[in-house]
């Protein structure tokens, strides 16, 4: 029974040892990553970006979230298939402040297209997700039906090449999970993700000073 | 038994590390679907003749090259990051101007004429400032310049207008759109005017073609159709610049599908000068100058050069 | 400003807002924190005051269907370590409070009062558990060696996520999909899969998986307060024996030991001797596992990318040289970047193979230890304070009868009597097997 207690006890002081030592050390690494937050900003990262404050960044980083770098974006077209989801939370944004209003869209109607009809031949979406509506001449304007986009980027494409770019990709916040890792982002070959605080939830065209070509 | 089965278990983890690690996916990944295909159009640029090969490269030491002119002399100046650069026919520099402001275009007779964003700003070759215009308002946005007798034309993208100076700065007169429905359009910043013995040539992108008019104002001529074809202009808003060669002939470029082409004096196609395996699929908007001796400079932003382009075969 | 004017417009056409959907607000993140914190403390008092399973799969259930199918699963404590880690290897990057508490909360509550976030709050666990159907007990040497991964996998995702190469525990994330009910068919029959072993292999992914309990099980390893079989003390009544799926009910050892105490020691001399010699082993394959692994880097793989095309192999469509070319990158940038990750993972891969190594030996030293334990008690380390053995203990039945107010009284009758009965039928089973 004697040695039964020494043992005992001899263990409880072990265990006492152990979890001062874990909680020496959460509470450093704790201190860490906050403190390095307190007094000044962290090192200006992505996370920083559009946080209102940060110069006097004073406590601890905000919530996330993800978004798509429009000037890296390269509409490689991955967007659509590399989402954990079915259709994917990336689809397409438009900037109608940045539209041109074309009769002949390249992001809405085939390079090759002759006849300049809604004709489902001459549209370039494969859900037909662009609806094409006319103004007045010449112009027409054109609104994405986000039910039906699949982010495949294909207008985007066109109209980036061609045109101003006032269509883009980028993630709808109503249909992503906020995945700790995206696994969009981890395969972007442009590396256009990155995580933005959730007050500034969108980073949109045609809010900064860019000039289209 | 017990220590057994741990060597077991890393020996497994082990070699499906490795199967993992190996096994890497192939094979494209995107949907051909969803493929934006210009292809066609690629294989149909290198079926054509080349008549005018890279006779050299002259890279600049700026980071963001905007606009070209050639002087009669053969000097050339480029713009770019507040900055004017003197070359000689050669490439060489010989003058560094620094600017005021971000230059957007350029033009050179006696003085450079450089545009910002929204005035004019005289310089000496011998980079003293001579001038500066008055600025043309908020919504400006000059993207091209032209010197016809001696008068100075402006074209302004923010505005839709081109504007008319004379040497002073004094502004003479303004071209406007035609009409609503059959006047300028420009969904891009691509508006470019180049002047020769028969007046302005001013590029009406939104419609894909070149408009001619008299220094007053009055529309004459037209030219361009829209295709994606060698001969039409593609796109949404081409062309993008414009310049007249010393024969009266046009040399037009375009984004989306780069492309340097020359026309003939009535507006036909004459010949592909470089395409996108020439300039690259990512070229962006490409400001061209043509010396007294004919040769076509290309000012290659994303390159970071002035290409210089010279008749190999006679037409 | 924008330096676009606007069509001429004349027919009074307004140009129409991008429409956008708000993200989920930051006040439900300190919801989410607030739940956790309130769910851990109620699973504390469930499972060491209250003492009744019920409770604790009511807990589950509830919260299963919040952070798992409500939530849909991120962030969660177990990939929360990888946010730490990549905040400890980039200053670019810092982790949101809201991550920062999701990681220590369930840490520390290990650290007092044992696991009580595997048995009630994490849904990756909860729907393990709803499918055990008939679990079976593995042999020590197994789960001894299966034990061995989690740390692995651990090490592994921490340099990863330290290196910024990415974060492997939510990329093999087996039930997040299922949560979501929307996933990639490899996740789905990785998922599947287990849940189907699940049902006679208890927990698979908790306990032969799960990176974070590794961590909660040094953190439980050394709790303050634990779970007990028994309310008060042990009548060595061997009931509670087969009652854990998860066989961490450690039995009494023996009177006589199975071997002589001077062979204990000499092995476990040997093994203190072999100790350097694995670490070595472990620094130097842990190096060249990091070459290897860094790989999935971005960064990496541009690098090789590039090579493959300056030997004439041509880049697909959208692969990362093609963007990166788009992008007007300089080319020796990126290799001394990528050399810069190679670099790191190769140093930190050497410190963490030296840490395998290390605990290996150390693993297999202390199983030469000979530990006297006189009562049926949970593994500190490996409990996952589900409660399913208390109902299964004579003298829990006890308490519950005479009410949780006299918690500590002496054996009465009704207790040896009951004891007894129980006795005897144990004697039989073990008879007839």
């Amino acid at each position: 029974m004697d040695v039964n207690e020494k043992q005992t006890s001899r263990r409880e002081v072990l265990r006492l040892v152990g979890r001062v030592g874990v909680l020496g050390c959460l509470a450093s690494l704790a201190g860490m990553l906050t403190g390095r937050l307190r007094g000044g900003c962290i090192e200006a990262g992505p996370a920083c970006k559009g946080c209102p404050d940060q110069d006097g960044c004073d406590l601890v980083t905000p919530p996330t979230v993800w978004q798509l770098d429009p000037a890296k974006c390269t509409n490689c077209g991955q967007c659509a298939t590399d989402c954990v989801l079915a259709q994917s939370a990336v689809r397409c944004f438009h900037t109608h402040a940045l539209c041109g209003h074309c009769k002949l869209c390249f992001g809405y109607f085939e390079p090759g297209a002759r006849v300049l009809s809604s004709a489902a031949e001459n549209q370039l979406c494969p859900t037909g997700a662009i609806q094409r509506r006319f103004v007045e001449d010449p112009y027409y304007a054109y609104t994405i039906e986000k039910d039906l986009c699949i982010g495949c980027s294909k207008c985007v494409h066109g109209c980036s090449m061609f045109g101003n770019g006032s269509l883009y990709l980028q993630v709808d916040h109503e249909l992503c999970k906020n995945c700790n890792e995206c696994s969009i982002a981890r395969r972007c070959p442009a590396n256009a993700f990155e995580r933005v605080p959730v007050s500034e939830a969108y980073l949109l065209k045609g809010q900064g000073e860019e000039e289209g070509n | 038994m017990k220590t057994r089965g741990i060597w077991i278990v890393l020996a497994l983890v082990a070699v499906g590390v490795v199967i993992l690690l190996s096994w890497r996916r192939g094979g494209p990944r995107v949907p051909r679907t969803y493929r934006y295909d210009v292809d066609e159009y690629l294989e149909a640029e290198k079926q054509v003749p080349l008549p005018y090969k890279e006779s050299a490269r002259w890279p600049l030491a700026l980071r963001e090259p905007r606009a070209v002119a050639v002087k009669g002399d053969g000097r050339v100046v480029v713009v770019g990051d507040r900055v004017a650069l003197v070359l000689d026919d050669a490439g060489e520099e010989l003058r560094r101007i620094e600017l005021s402001d971000e230059p957007r275009c350029v033009a050179v007779a006696d003085v450079v004429y450089v545009g910002l964003l929204d005035r004019i700003v005289v310089y000496g070759l011998d980079g003293e400032k001579q001038a500066e215009w008055e600025s043309l308002g908020e919504q400006a946005y000059l993207t091209g310049l032209a010197i016809l007798d001696g008068d100075i034309f402006a074209s302004d993208y923010g505005q839709r207008v081109v504007w008319r100076f004379d040497a002073e700065g004094k502004m003479r007169g303004r071209i406007r759109s035609a009409s609503k429905t059959d006047g300028f359009v420009f969904p891009s910043p691509t508006f470019d005017v180049a002047a020769d013995g028969d007046g302005l040539w001013v590029i009406n992108s939104g419609r894909r073609r070149v408009e001619q008019y008299s220094p007053e104002g009055k529309r004459g001529t037209m030219w361009g159709r829209s295709s994606m074809e060698l001969d039409g202009f593609s796109g949404c808003c081409n062309p993008t610049h414009i310049v007249v060669m010393p024969d009266g002939r046009f040399v037009t470029t375009e984004k989306g599908l780069p492309r340097v082409k020359v026309y003939a004096a009535d507006g036909t196609f004459a010949a592909l000068v470089a395409g996108s395996e020439q300039l690259g699929q990512d070229a962006g908007l490409l400001d061209v100058a043509v010396d007294a001796a004919g040769r076509i400079l290309v000012l290659d932003a994303a390159d970071r050069s002035v290409r210089v382009f010279e008749k190999s075969v006679s037409l | 400003m924008i330096r676009f004017p606007k069509p001429d417009f004349e027919s009074g056409y307004v140009l129409p807002e991008t429409q956008t959907v708000a993200a989920r607000a930051a006040g439900w993140e300190c919801f989410d924190v607030v739940l956790l914190a309130l769910a851990l403390g109620l699973g504390t008092w469930l499972v060491l005051k209250h003492r009744r399973r019920g409770g604790i799969v009511a807990l589950m259930l509830g919260c299963l269907a919040y952070f798992g199918f409500w939530r849909e699963g991120c962030v969660c404590p177990v990939g929360s370590i990888q946010n730490v880690a990549q905040a400890l290897g980039d200053s670019g990057y810092g982790v949101p409070l809201v991550v920062l508490l999701f990681f220590l909360l369930p840490l520390l509550t290990a650290l007092f009062f044992g696991r009580t976030f595997c048995a009630g709050i994490c849904p990756l666990g909860a729907i393990q558990d709803i499918v055990i159907v008939k679990p079976v007990r593995l042999p020590a040497w197994l789960r001894h060696a299966l034990g061995v991964i989690p740390t692995l996998y651990l090490g592994v995702a921490l340099l990863l996520a330290y290196a910024g190469a990415g974060y492997l525990v939510c990329r093999y994330d087996p039930f997040v999909g299922l949560f979501r009910l929307s996933a990639t068919l490899p996740m789905l029959i990785f998922g599947g899969g287990l849940l189907l072993l699940g049902t006679v292999v208890a927990r698979p992914y908790c306990r032969f998986l799960c990176p974070y309990g590794v961590l909660l099980g040094w953190a439980s390893a050394c709790s303050w307060k634990r779970v007990t079989v028994t309310p008060n003390d042990c009548v060595q009544c061997r009931l509670c024996e087969t009652a854990c799926p998860f066989d961490a009910i450690r039995v009494p050892s023996p009177e006589r030991e199975s071997e002589a105490r001077w062979s204990r020691v000499r092995r476990m001399g040997l093994y203190l001797v072999l100790l350097p010699a694995l670490v070595l082993a472990g620094g130097w394959t842990g190096a060249r596992l990091m070459r290897e692994l860094a790989a999935v880097d971005p960064r990496v793989e541009l690098v090789a990318e590039l090579d493959a095309e300056a030997l004439g192999v041509k880049a697909e469509s959208g692969s990362r040289s093609e963007a990166f070319r788009a992008a007007g990158m300089s080319e020796a940038e990126a290799r001394a970047e990528a050399d810069a990750v190679e670099l790191r993972l190769h140093r930190a891969g050497l410190g963490f193979g030296g840490f395998i190594g290390l605990a290996v030996g150390l693993q297999l030293a202390g199983l030469a230890i000979g530990r006297r334990r006189v009562d049926y008690e949970p593994d500190r380390q490996h409990c996952l304070a589900c409660g399913r053995c208390f109902a299964y203990c004579p003298r829990e039945q006890q308490r519950r009868k005479q009410g949780s107010t006299t918690e500590d009284t002496e054996d009465t009758e009704g207790t040896r009597r009951l004891l007894c009965n129980m006795m005897r039928a144990v004697g039989t089973r073990e008879g007839r097997s």
